[in-house]
């Protein structure tokens, strides 16, 4: 059984979108279903510090074993962080696909984008 | 089970060098994309080819000259994946809707199903790879044919069909190589560049017990698709297509793709 955490938003995509403590920024992985249907992620290609994205737009692919996967935005906005420590261990988005998974932060360019993503209940309904 | 009720183009494309076959590829992902039929391609390469996984390290990797004189050229793939050694092998590509087998691990094994049942027809004996639980190989410059993963086909303690895939905006390509015997291009590399670029596949006449050409593995695998996953209308690419491929053979021609790590 996968785990939702209550307190994300989600997409169909299967990426997880957290509200951090600073203003209209945000963090995004991808879900516990989404590496378990993947499998061991062997790369993770992640965009520039100040690449902006429209919503769903790709912004980097992940590898797992000789699938390569796009991953998408689910917000439309700036990068201002990505996870250095994909580099050298991808395989964190298996193990803690919701901590030391994490991908990139972003600023969101239009906060009303938070408002069309899936609550806990709903991304559950979606992976049945 | 049958993914979807439409009919398949079945295309069997004339060999092409490295750029070229990986455009057409790219060109039939972009076409189910564009809402064309699904594709099932056929395929060999012109010239012997060293093919790198998308993400795989590889500059500074490999001996570029030596491959060079030896008359081997290289591509990387959209694809993930490590390096491998196309020659004397019959390479097959799917371009179908993410949605049509449900996720990309469900469409490798019904495709390596399709596969199975072709080498059967032919006499081999093969057999889908089980899950293990031995720690993962990080990418790296080890050949694909060197180790099986989950789900692969294998035969006599060998890999014998060696695939990958891409997913990517609601599109799965998937292609893969079915070596037949060992490439004679090995013998012109010196020993350290051969053991980096072969894997040493089972190669299916090893695996038959006689020399297979490639019609009848195309053959025999064409019957399979059409039993297990649908109907397929023999084509081949429209002058348009032609023309875009060509087009989108330029990025595979470009050090700047094919180096890019």
């Amino acid at each position: 059984m996968a785990i939702v955490p209550e307190d994300l938003h989600y997409t169909s995509e299967h990426e997880w979108v957290r509200r951090t403590d600073e203003e209209n920024v945000v963090e995004v992985g991808i879900t516990d279903y989404a590496q378990s249907e993947l499998g061991d992620v062997v790369f993770v290609e992640l965009p520039a510090v100040g690449n902006r994205y429209d919503l769903m737009q790709g912004f980097g692919t992940i590898e797992a074993v000789k699938a390569v996967s796009e991953l998408y935005s689910p917000v439309a906005g700036e990068v201002v962080a990505v996870n250095q420590g994909l580099d050298t261990s991808p395989a964190l988005v298996n193990t803690d696909p919701y901590g030391d998974g994490w991908m990139i932060r972003v600023r969101v360019s239009s906060p009303a984008d938070l408002d069309q993503l899936l609550d806990a209940a709903a991304y559950n309904e979606l992976i049945g | 089970m049958k993914p979807l009720a439409v009919t398949w183009r079945l295309i069997v494309t004339e060999p092409a060098d490295g750029a070229l076959n990986m455009a057409v590829d790219e060109l039939l992902a972009e076409g189910v994309r564009s809402g064309e039929s699904p594709a099932f391609r056929l395929y060999s390469w012109s010239l012997p080819c060293l093919s790198l996984g998308r993400n795989q390290p590889a500059v500074g990797r490999y001996d570029v000259e030596a491959l060079r004189s030896a008359g081997i050229g290289v591509v990387r793939r959209p694809t993930g994946g490590r390096a491998v050694l196309h020659d004397a092998e019959v390479t097959y590509s799917v371009a179908a809707p993410a949605r049509a087998w449900g996720s990309a691990r469900r469409a490798y094994r019904a495709i390596n199903e399709v596969l199975l049942e072709a080498i059967a027809s032919l006499g081999g004996a093969a057999h889908v790879h089980p899950a293990d639980q031995r720690p993962l190989t990080p990418l790296s410059t080890t050949p694909c044919f060197a180790e099986p993963a989950p789900g692969e086909v294998v035969a006599d303690g060998r890999k014998l069909i060696g695939s990958a895939q891409l997913c990517e905006r609601g599109v799965l390509l998937q292609h893969g190589s079915i070596p037949l015997r060992r490439s004679r291009a090995l013998d012109r590399l010196p020993v350290e560049l051969r053991g980096l670029i072969d894997g040493r596949p089972a190669h299916l006449e090893n695996i038959v017990g006689i020399a297979v050409p490639p019609e009848r593995l195309e053959e025999a695998v064409s019957s399979a698709w059409r039993g297990r996953i649908g109907a397929v209308e023999p084509g081949s690419l429209t002058e348009a297509e032609v023309g875009r491929a060509e087009v989108l053979a330029g990025r595979y021609r470009s050090d700047e793709w094919t180096w890019r790590q």
